[in-house]
């Protein structure tokens, strides 16, 4: 149990820590927070037809990440997300008050230990294998394209296609971290501590590894401090993190007054 | 040809431009002129195939629509799309653009690489983007108002360095600028563009037709406040040919 709580947990940490880095640079924290809620509707269609809902779920949630990046009309992005993400809100709570089903509904909406089994833990490994390969292959056109998307189209990088496949994993790395932080809590632990390092104002490779060993740190202590005083598990490392993004603020504003 | 364009309109931003035909051939220099929303920036965005359009754009002689050839292409953006707040350093934004040729001495930014763009001034990174727009050697060179930001001093330098890759490495060099009498020296052909008129030819030919043709005043594209000074400074660089 322990051993799967860790792997699944730490995988997730960096998988989380380093797209949640590219949400933040790509201004997207609206559909990650979108994609998360998205999460929890496809979770209810799996429950209700009596399927995996973690499968329902991803391919639920990929399908609203692609479906994001079509829209293209009067109606702003922003709002679509809106209703997409009340919708599936909506969709998860019908579908668990229609499937009397034996899960729990506050685990799913705030994380637990309990959550995370041999199952969940193959699943995350397979996506980080996959992870590493994209991010090794991508991560130049995603860090190219963030920063400037039109010179990055004369280079010849297709930046539809990067922000697709971008979408992609994020969806299915977003549904896999549900039932370690909940659904309400899942989009603060994607943007939160990539945030914190992008306070320390380094360049590309220390704020990547500062944002692992953010996600890592929260991760960790949230898990001890969840187990100790049985507090929800999201409650617990999002609390955290957000502690260490105030240590870390204050400790910079302190230093810019100094200088 | 290096560029060749047809019967361009351009719907972008609630307003049309068109272009009837534009042409550049291998060691061109052409100054793009125009007033602030004239267009000068959506047709080159057009050109790259940035933006839709109607007609047929074709670059190094293949449509745009399918040219893949992007490394013998180097651009420089508008200034004030830079994203200052990013975790990049001036190395790696030179990167983007290549390494086949190494300008940061030349232009003043080897003591900057490791800098992020934030720590370092407005000219500073409008530099590291020329750099970068330079940094794979490129055949054709676009350039949207390489001057913003930069102080004279950094203008004739960067104007010198254009003369030299356009006279000495026969780079073509396609230029938006404002200020005509900064590059009247370097630029072989004119085009100006206000809206639906349009105009490009050699230099000669376009400043004395520009007015007839189409309305657009060189007064006003040499900016409105010092006109009659700009006016007199262009009469007087126009002697000299």
């Amino acid at each position: 149990m322990i051993i799967e709580i860790i792997i699944t947990s730490s995988l997730l940490a960096i998988m989380f820590s380093l797209l949640g880095l590219f949400v933040i640079l790509r201004k997207m924290s609206f559909i990650g927070t979108g994609l998360s809620h998205s999460a929890f509707g496809g979770a209810g269609i799996g429950l209700l037809l009596n399927k995996d809902y973690i499968l329902s779920s991803i391919i639920y949630t990929a399908f609203i990440g692609q479906f994001i990046e079509n829209i293209e009309t009067h109606l702003s992005r922003d709002s679509a997300i809106g209703i997409i993400f009340s919708f599936s809100m909506a969709l998860g709570l019908l579908s668990l008050f229609l499937s009397n089903s034996y899960v729990n509904i506050f685990s799913l909406l705030m994380g637990s230990l309990g959550g995370i089994n041999t199952y969940l833990m193959i699943l995350v490994i397979i996506m980080f294998i996959v992870f590493l390969f994209y991010f090794a292959r991508e991560w130049k056109n995603l860090y190219y394209t963030s920063f400037d998307p039109i010179f990055s189209k004369v280079k010849g990088i297709n930046n539809e296609r990067v922000e697709r496949l971008f979408l992609l994993i994020l969806s299915i790395t977003i549904v896999l971290g549900m039932k370690l932080v909940g659904i309400l809590l899942l989009s603060s632990f994607l943007i939160v501590p990539p945030a914190t390092a992008l306070l320390l104002r380094k360049n590309i490779h220390l704020t990547m590894i500062l944002s692992i060993l953010f996600s890592l740190i929260s991760v960790w202590s949230g898990i001890g401090v969840s187990y100790v005083y049985d507090l929800p598990l999201g409650v617990s490392i999002v609390l955290i993190s957000i502690l260490l993004f105030t240590i870390v603020f204050i400790i910079r504003k302190i230093n810019k007054h100094k200088i | 040809m290096i560029i060749s364009a047809s019967n361009i309109s351009i719907h972008y931003d609630k307003e049309i431009f068109k272009i009837p035909s534009f042409k550049v051939k291998r060691g061109d220099f052409i100054t793009i002129l125009g007033p602030n929303g004239g267009g000068k920036t959506s047709f080159i965005k057009a050109i790259l195939g940035l933006i839709p359009f109607e007609g047929t754009i074709k670059l190094f002689d293949k449509d745009v629509k399918i040219f893949d050839e992007w490394e013998k292409i180097g651009y420089l953006p508008q200034f004030s799309f830079t994203k200052v707040d990013f975790p990049i350093t001036i190395k790696e934004v030179i990167e983007m653009g290549g390494n086949k040729r190494d300008l940061s001495k030349e232009l003043g930014l080897n003591n900057l690489l490791d800098k992020l763009i934030s720590e370092v001034s407005g000219g500073e990174r409008q530099r590291a983007l020329i750099a970068r727009a330079l940094a794979n050697d490129p055949e054709l060179i676009i350039l949207d108002e390489p001057e913003s930001g930069l102080d004279s001093s950094w203008r004739s330098r960067i104007n010198k360095l254009l003369e030299k890759l356009n006279k000495e490495e026969h780079k073509t060099i396609v230029l938006i600028s404002h200020d005509l009498t900064n590059v009247l020296n370097l630029t072989n052909k004119l085009a100006c563009i206000n809206k639906t008129t349009f105009i490009h030819g050699n230099k000669e030919l376009v400043l004395s037709n520009m007015k007839e043709v189409y309305g657009c005043d060189i007064a006003l594209l040499l900016h409105g406040k010092n006109e009659h000074i700009r006016k007199d400074h262009w009469v007087v660089r126009e002697h000299d040919y």
